[in-house]
């Protein structure tokens, strides 16, 4: 992620809260390390979509509960809409299911408006390509979807197995671990290769197209044992 | 950012953040009278939905902004108060009175002092 102003290293930022007072907290703290800009503040979901497209910032620090339009659904436009925007979503509270849900829709990390002061390190983490959740940098978040569906009720054992075979789904169950595709070809002595393919069949047929949706989508539809 | 040292930021930052909560004090301040004139509403009987919008809109964005500056136990009562007129058709006035009289209180006392300024008090 590369600045696009003229400045080297300089991170551009939209600030989305319908709270003025937070947007002038949140540019405060920004303005410590001296390398991020502010390109642009929106006070409610619709308008944090329109800048997003307009403006195409690195970083965008998200409200969760806006006017117009909640913050996820913003989310949802924005990622649909295929923007490369790194969205932390700075928000007073969010339980496990709307972390999942954020994490699915694409975003790389969330902060706690109480811990504002990590803020900083957040993005940093964000910029180095990893993801910041339950204020700690995470580079495997397929293993932060586990935790965090570990703490949720357990779903009831999905009736719909979505044609999917028992290899399919056992490979599933090794995707919610976060194993990689190394790891689960030695641990069923089958070939990377084979897992690649299963993954594939796999993608296809619950409408997935990534691990981390996969696990996230395996665990909220209970395909695999927690 | 790839080399902005963090080391030794978090002070600047708790001190940009007591100037933001001096400089946004008093629009934090209008929010609880908003909630304190719902309170007063509420005993004369005389609330409507927009007095409601209001007072709900202003202990939510209480609740936010609080914790941003330290005050954690502030933005805890902002989000009980936000609850309390949430999900109860008609709350107990006197459970608000006391929640709204312990965020006055928070407030007036403000963030905990950074270690910078503690220093140059001293």
């Amino acid at each position: 992620m590369k600045a696009k102003t003229e400045k080297t290293d300089t991170f551009r930022v939209v600030i989305a809260d319908d709270d003025p007072i937070v947007r002038l907290a949140v540019r405060s703290v920004l303005d410590v390390p001296g390398n991020f800009e502010v390109i642009g503040e929106a006070e409610d979901g619709t308008m944090a979509v329109g800048l997003v497209q307009k403006t195409s910032p690195d970083i965008l620090l998200l409200d969760l509960l806006m006017p117009s339009l909640p913050g996820l659904d913003a989310l949802r436009a924005i990622t649909t809409a295929g923007s490369e925007v790194r969205t932390v979503l700075l928000c007073s509270a969010i339980n496990a299911r709307q972390v999942l849900e954020a994490l699915q829709l694409g975003a790389r990390g969330v902060v706690l408006k109480k811990k504002v002061a990590e803020l900083l390190s957040a993005l940093e983490a964000v910029i180095k390509g990893q993801y910041w959740i339950e204020s700690r940098s995470v580079s495997n978040v397929v293993q932060i979807v586990q935790q965090l569906s570990a703490a949720n009720p357990h779903p009831p054992h999905s009736q719909n197995r979505f044609g999917l075979t028992t290899r399919e789904t056992e490979i599933i169950s090794f995707i919610t671990q976060g194993f990689m595709n190394r790891d689960i070809a030695s641990s069923l002595s089958i070939t990377e290769e084979t897992v690649k393919r299963h993954l594939t069949n796999i993608f296809n047929k619950v409408g997935m197209s990534n691990r981390l949706e996969l696990a996230v989508f395996a665990i909220e539809h209970g395909l695999v044992e927690k | 950012m790839n080399k902005v040292s963090l080391q030794g930021k978090e002070e600047e930052v708790r001190a940009a953040l007591e100037r933001v909560w001096r400089s946004g004090k008093s629009e934090a301040f209008a929010r609880l009278t908003t909630l304190e004139r719902f309170l007063d509403e509420m005993r004369s009987g005389g609330i409507d939905q927009k007095s409601l919008s209001a007072a709900l809109s202003a202990a939510h964005r209480l609740s936010g902004s609080l914790g941003m500056f330290g005050m954690e136990e502030g933005s805890s009562s902002a989000a009980e108060i936000e609850a309390l007129l949430c999900h109860q058709t008609h709350p107990d006035v006197a459970v608000l009175a006391e929640r709204m009289r312990r965020l006055r209180e928070l407030m007036e006392d403000g963030p905990p002092l950074t270690r910078m300024q503690r220093k140059s008090a001293s």
